[in-house]
Formats: C-alpha cells, structure tokens, sequence
C-alpha cells in the first residue's frame, strides 16, 4: 500500500460518537480541502491488531494532530473516557523525546470553551488550546488557519470558500448516501473520507 | 511551493470508489454546484477580456 507521506498526513484524535458527527465530519473535509490526508484508528479494523500499537503507529507517520479533549463527560457506565487526552499525550511524547522527524510535529488542540481545560487538565497550562464551541463554522476557521501557518503554505484556500463548498456537500449528503444505498448510521470514517476525495476532485 | 492537490488513501470502505464518484457526478449534475459555476463564469469572463 502506497503510504502517505509524513508531512502530508494529519492525526485525527476526536471524539467519534453521534453528537460529534457535524465536527469530526467539518475537521476531515477542511484537512482535505486544504490538502492533507485524514489518518485516524478508525482507518483500519483487525481483531488481531493491537490497538495501541496501532495508534503509535498511525502516530508516528503524522506530522500534524488535531486533538479534541472536549469529551469530559461521564458515559453510560458514570466514569469518563480517557482516550483522547492519552493519545495527545503520545503526540507530545513523540514530539518531546523524538527523533528529529517526530520533534516537528505540530498540534492543534481544541476544547469546547479557551480555558476550560485548566480545570480538568491543569498540565497543559501555558499551552494554546482553541475554543470550538461546538460550532463546525469555527472549527473550520480554526482548523484552516493553523493547517496554514503550521504547514507554511501561502496559497491555502481560504476559510470562507471551505465553509461554502461544506455546506454544499451537506446539502447533497443525504442524496448521495441514497444512491450509494447508504445511511448515516452505517457509515464508516473510511466511507466519508473517500466521498469527500471524490467530491473535491469532482469539484475543485 | 506545494500547491493544492486532492490527495487520496487506499482505504477500506463500504463501496468502490468507482460508485462514489458516480454517485457524486449525479448528484452534483441535478444540484449544480454554485461555487463552481462562479468560477467557470470568472474563467469565461477572464477568456473574453483577454481576447479582446
């Protein structure tokens, strides 16, 4: 299999439950759109994989991370979910202690609200983290200016034109999940991100 | 200078990318994309000017 390259590739780490589908859905058609590939630990699905070592691994092929920590509350069993923070905590331990290739690693970390954070996890103190508000908009603007500043790039599409083309392939989403005899709820990680390559090369 | 360029995965997924991409092509052909047809107008418009 063909890998992407290093500098191209962006770690996805987000929450991935229902509530969650409008933001982690406008994170992966900004990535693209700005020309970038989505890698997640939702990409690949073996029984027999080792999940952490898959995540290291995705980890390490990535030079980019978005990072979601917004997830704070309690799940069904009264105890919250850890797996967010704890694979950002790999980034940093990547980007920390790293060859030269992971100490470029560069991250963008949201919460729902700026500081937030500071009451749930005081060791990011000092460390720049965006408020989302759980608005797809901002996420997009967000996601854009810091995919532009971190890769260098000075001809980046700009947010506005990411945010009108979103809003068209959602408005035709649910015709194109009709004909492709699909449904929001069996939808994969994998299934949006090649709908979204397509899109964008039929609509560039 | 990297310019923009849709870059893909092999990935595995519910349906070929063959179907994606009609699907889409059908889609966007009974909902034009306005975005587009602003750029081909701008084009069009571009084409003429320098012509003349």
């Amino acid at each position: 299999m063909k890998q992407v390259p290093y500098e191209d590739a962006v770690f996805i780490n987000c929450p991935f439950d229902d509530a969650y589908v409008p933001l982690l859905r406008a994170i992966v058609f900004t990535v693209m759109r700005c020309g970038f590939v989505c890698r997640s630990a939702m990409e690949e699905d073996n029984g027999l994989q080792n999940r952490l070592d898959k995540i290291q691994r995705i980890i390490a092929q990535c030079k980019y991370g978005v990072h979601d920590i917004s997830r704070t509350d309690l799940n069904a069993n009264d105890l919250p979910r850890f797996n967010m923070p704890f694979e950002l905590g790999l980034f940093f331990g990547a980007h920390r202690f790293g060859n030269l290739k992971q100490r470029s690693k560069n991250a963008l970390i949201f919460d729902v609200e700026r500081f937030r954070y500071q009451a749930f996890i005081s060791d990011l103190n000092g460390v720049d983290i965006k408020e989302h508000q759980n608005n797809p908009v901002i996420v997009i603007q967000k996601l854009r200016n810091w995919l532009c500043i971190a890769s260098g790039q000075k001809h980046m599409v700009g947010y506005n034109m990411i945010i009108a083309a979103y809003k068209e392939l959602c408005e035709r989403f649910a015709a194109i999940l009709k004909r492709l005899g699909m449904d929001n709820d069996n939808l994969t990680f994998n299934d949006f991100c090649l709908i979204v390559e397509e899109q964008l090369k039929q609509n560039i | 200078m990297k310019t923009f360029e849709v870059l893909t995965m092999e990935r595995k997924t519910s349906f070929t990318r063959e179907a994606a991409r009609e699907a889409i092509k059908a889609v966007y052909a009974e909902f034009p994309s306005t975005i587009k047809r602003k750029k081909q107008v701008a084009k069009k418009a571009e084409r003429v000017m320098s012509s003349k």
